[in-house]
């Protein structure tokens, strides 16, 4: 009879007490990147600076959006700065100061169109590359196209041709990976 | 004072204690017979042997044996002979006694095909053991890769350490593994989870399908995974045995230590393992980053309070580090198809290490049960069982921002069980097991990730009650079973869109289970069973909320709230049986159709994210149905040479959109050869074997459906030997075994790690233990 009661009590106790789960804290999405901003300030053969944009909501559900303002020219250089931004934090996260903290685990690679060439300007503690800084430089065969831009969190920045931008050989994740249409008219 | 009075006590005692024993009566006689368990024939030599005294002899022509002049006292008695697992007993002599002694036969057959008539079994479908020997001399063996050697099981895994064991292509939410009667509450959805039970804690590891299953809380589509602990032995001294082993891959170290004393009073038992291992190493190069630390705990009480009032205890904890492989851990298509075309994983390097770093899991479980067994008569008895358990799993992630150390998941889930069982025979012949369970589950994300959960935190209550029958008339062995069980879901998710808000959800589901076996024996050689289950399952949460990128797998992993319940159909025929104790055979055939199959499907399109582009999988329900046929043998050209071979046909299909289901274990045989080598009087169970293992490449399969192509068959070699020496208080056992014996190069189709490495290559194991 005892053990009955035992019983019974934990069991009316048990379901008394929870039927409802309580709200979980949402977590605060810090390590998320929402948008990548590639500046194009001309030094020679261009006049107006070309700012390319890509930015999403941070939730991998929706596609995200690319923007560009001004027009990539023939035979310029541009020098390209990179930012990145996580804007679902209030403040903004500006995620380009933990890759410059972290900048021998880090590379930005860029796989260009036809007749572009990017060319490292920054260095991390073991003289290799990061990419945030680069020297962007077109042609006469440049008529637009696919800019691909890479980041790489841990990849083998002692591989081969990996310093000059060369992603075969690098490995490591991807942390971010968007693809510039440049001077796409529609 | 206290001690001077203790002392004095303890004198007195140990004075009537020397009197008492010099008028003790030595003319006691302790006779019996030993028999065979397999066809209740007397066994010819038997060694019985009583310990203390060096006194022994040897069962006669009908398996009679008699020792004379025994004084009144406690003995070890310790009976072995060729063949057979040991068998030893506590007695205590106050008169003439009398024993009839049963032996098992011990590498008769190959583990998973059992023995005609084996310990007179109640289920039309035998149940497949792996026995305490076996589980002792492989105790570098996870729990997934023990059950690996069973007939149609085989094992999920996620390199060597992450292994989640497949029967009959069920897996996951549809295998059930209980834990010392307990069903395993841990993160059974997740393809790279393994089951956190230490199967040097348990006795006896069994897999039981058909109507024996629906005992059991718990989805009831598959088979039963039980893992038991042994009983704590009636013995009133100190017992104990000590187990340490080495391997050569992963420079792998355990340590198991069990202590027991079965006192009057309260009987107690501690059991704990250690084992640590690094990078374990496939036939060329290291697989970084892929060992694993384990350290864990077992303590059993018992009380028995009364005649009919027994009280059992059981808390034991499972702790645990896991690597994996850092070559696996791949963020997007890109790096995935890059990573598909390298011989050797990227992170490769040269050397051994036992450091463990991001990725990597953390696994703790928890867990205390009661169990209360009143006997009412000796057909008649109520168990009432309490469990908790608790379930810390933590997931760690190569992170941004020296993020590394914070759990890219963590989940807690806590959750109490409560049952009772009641157990009559109604008639002579008839047995009856009627009872009732309820479960809560509480599941709790830690907040501090920085991650979106992929499994929201929810809390459910189940309620399930079973009626289970059974009925032997002369040949014919009847079987039925039935279960209900009430699932109540509160989910508080987090929204998939931003900005994020909280989504509740409440869900009502009601199962029914029912089966019924028959079990028919056309000689005494030769038995038929058929069996046939209907079973439904309710979607489980990951299915329906999982929702984010699971970085394990390099997909987004979304749940679909619309799943409706899954309802499936299976039989089986089995025909087992022997020629002369010689040849054993054992067949079964199986056939399953579930209807809404819910499985997760890899969508059409990709999905651009800012880091890169992302293969979408989704929850969907289809019509599908598997098949398949298990076949084992085993034949003895002698009492010590015998030979053995099994084979496993699965085959699964998608039948609504007429493509296979992917996940099947590919068909696979294998061959051994065992030897007992003549020199009981020296060493005890010498055994030498053999192993050959041939799996078929997976070919029923679309090119498509998965990102690299099933990996071709392969084959590998094995040996073992163990033997065993007896002293007259302790004994000492020694197993030695190799593992890939020729150094292959290969990938196993159900092992996810295929995509970026080979599997593990030749290891040598030795170990030893020692019992007292």
């Amino acid at each position: 009879m005892k053990l009955k009661k035992i019983v019974l009590t934990m069991l009316v106790g048990l379901a008394l007490t929870s039927c409802k789960k309580d709200d979980p804290i949402i977590p605060n999405e810090e390590e998320v990147i929402t948008t990548v901003i590639y500046t194009l300030t001309p030094e020679e053969g261009a006049e107006e600076t070309v700012v390319l944009k890509y930015y999403t909501d941070g939730s991998n559900t929706t596609d995200g959006i690319y923007t560009q303002t001004g027009v990539v020219q023939k035979n310029a250089t541009y020098i390209g700065a990179l930012k990145v931004l996580n804007e679902t934090t209030d403040p903004v996260d500006d995620v380009t100061l933990e890759i410059e903290e972290e900048a021998v685990d880090h590379q930005f690679f860029y796989i260009k169109p036809q007749g572009v060439n990017v060319n490292y300007l920054d260095k991390d503690a073991n003289k290799h590359p990061i990419g945030l800084s680069t020297k962007f430089i077109t042609d006469n065969d440049f008529v637009g196209g696919n800019l691909t831009i890479i980041l790489r969190h841990e990849p083998n920045k002692f591989g081969e041709n990996v310093s000059d931008g060369d992603i075969m050989n690098a490995g490591g994740g991807s942390d971010l990976e968007v693809v510039f249409n440049l001077n796409d008219e529609d | 004072m206290m001690r001077i009075k203790n002392y004095t006590l303890f004198v007195i005692l140990l004075i009537i204690n020397i009197i008492t024993t010099n008028a003790q009566k030595c003319n006691y006689s302790l006779s019996g017979v030993v028999i065979d368990s397999s066809n209740d024939k007397p066994i010819v030599g038997a060694s019985i042997y009583l310990e203390g005294l060096n006194k022994g002899t040897i069962s006669d022509f009908d398996g009679n044996f008699k020792i004379d002049s025994i004084c009144e006292g406690n003995y070890h008695l310790d009976i072995t002979h060729i063949g057979c697992e040991n068998n030893q007993q506590f007695l205590e002599i106050h008169d003439n006694t009398k024993l009839r002694i049963v032996m098992n036969h011990f590498v008769q057959m190959l583990d998973g095909v059992h023995l005609l008539g084996h310990k007179a079994e109640n289920t039309t479908q035998a149940a497949q053991n792996i026995s305490s020997t076996n589980i002792q001399n492989n105790a570098n063996e996870n729990l997934s890769n023990l059950l690996g050697s069973l007939t149609g099981v085989s094992t999920l895994k996620n390199g060597s350490g992450i292994a989640k064991p497949v029967i009959h292509g069920m897996y996951g939410n549809r295998v059930t593994i209980l834990n010392n009667g307990i069903v395993q509450n841990g993160q059974q959805w997740g393809n790279d989870h393994s089951p956190e039970i230490d199967p040097l804690i348990a006795n006896n590891i069994k897999v039981i399908k058909g109507v024996g299953t629906l005992e059991y809380q718990g989805s009831t589509l598959g088979a039963v995974v039980l893992v038991t602990p042994k009983d704590i032995s009636k013995d009133p001294h100190l017992h104990g045995a000590t187990n340490y082993f080495f391997e050569s891959n992963g420079l792998g170290n355990g340590l198991n230590l069990t202590l027991e004393k079965g006192a009057k009073s309260i009987a107690w038992k501690i059991n704990g393992t250690l084992k640590k291992y690094g990078d374990r190493k496939t036939a060329n190069y290291y697989l970084n980053n892929t060992g694993n630390n384990e350290a864990n705990l077992a303590v059993q009480l018992r009380k028995q309070f009364s005649e009919n009032w027994e009280t059992k205890i059981y808390a034991s904890t499972f702790n645990s580090e896991l690597g994996v492989l850092r070559g696996s851990h791949i963020s997007n298509l890109t790096d995935l198809t890059e990573a598909l075309q390298k011989e050797v994983p990227f992170f490769t390097e040269d050397s051994f290490s036992y450091n463990i770093e991001s990725p990597k899991q953390e696994v703790h479980h928890h867990l205390l049960k009661l169990l209360n067994t009143n006997k009412i008569s000796d057909d008649e008895f109520y168990t009432f069982t309490y469990a908790g358990q608790l379930n810390i799993r933590k997931e760690f992630d190569i992170r941004r921002g020296g993020r590394s150390d914070i759990p890219a998941l963590g989940l807690n889930q806590l959750t109490h069980f409560l049952e009772v069982k009641h157990q009559t025979k109604i008639g002579d012949d008839i047995e009856f097991k009627k009872g009732i369970q309820y479960t809560f589950t509480d599941n709790t994300n830690d907040s501090e990730t920085g991650v979106l959960p992929l499994i929201p935190d929810y809390l459910s209550h189940q309620v399930g009650a079973f009626a289970l029958l059974n009925k032997r008339i002369n040949r014919w062995m009847y079987e039925a079973g039935a279960r209900y069980n009430f699932t109540y879901q509160n989910v508080a998710a987090i929204s998939k869109t931003t900005p994020r808000t909280i989504i509740n959800f409440n869900n009502r589901f009601h199962n029914v289970n029912v089966s019924a076996g028959v079990r028919y024996r056309t000689l005494k050689q030769l038995h038929w069973a058929f069996n046939i289950g209907l079973a439904s399952r309710n979607p489980a949460i990951n299915e329906l909320y999982s929702n984010g990128l699971h970085q394990g797998v390099s997909g987004i992993e979304e749940g679909n709230v619309n799943l409706k319940q899954e309802n499936a159909i299976k039989t089986t025929l089995g025909l087992e049986g022997n020629i002369d104790q010689k040849w054993f055979f054992e067949t079964l055939v199986y056939y399953q159709y579930i209807k809404d199959y819910i499985y997760l499907n890899p969508q059409d399109e990709l999905r651009l994210t800012i880091r890169g582009a992302f293969p979408v999988f989704t929850y969907e329900q289809t019509n599908a149905q598997l098949f398949g046929l298990d076949v084992g043998t085993s034949y003895a050209f002698s009492d010590a040479l015998k030979m053995g071979a099994k084979y496993s046909f699965l085959q699964g299909d998608n039948l609504s959109e007429n493509i296979p289901l992917i996940n099947m274990a590919a068909n696979n045989a294998l061959l051994t050869l065992d030897y007992h080598l003549p020199i009981e009087n020296t060493f005890k169970n010498t055994s030498v074997g053999m192993e050959y293992h041939y799996v078929w490449k997976q070919n029923h399969l679309l090119t498509n459906q998965d990102y690299a192509p099933a990996p071709d068959a392969y084959q590998l070699l094995g040996f073992k030997f163990s033997t065993e020496k007896h002293f007259d208080k302790t004994k000492l056992y020694f197993y030695a075994k190799g593992n890939n014996l020729l150094n292959v190069a290969y990938r196993d189709y159900l092992n996810r790690l295929r995509y970026f490495a080979n599997d593990t290559g030749r290891s040598i194991t030795v170990g030893f233990r020692v019992s007292f």
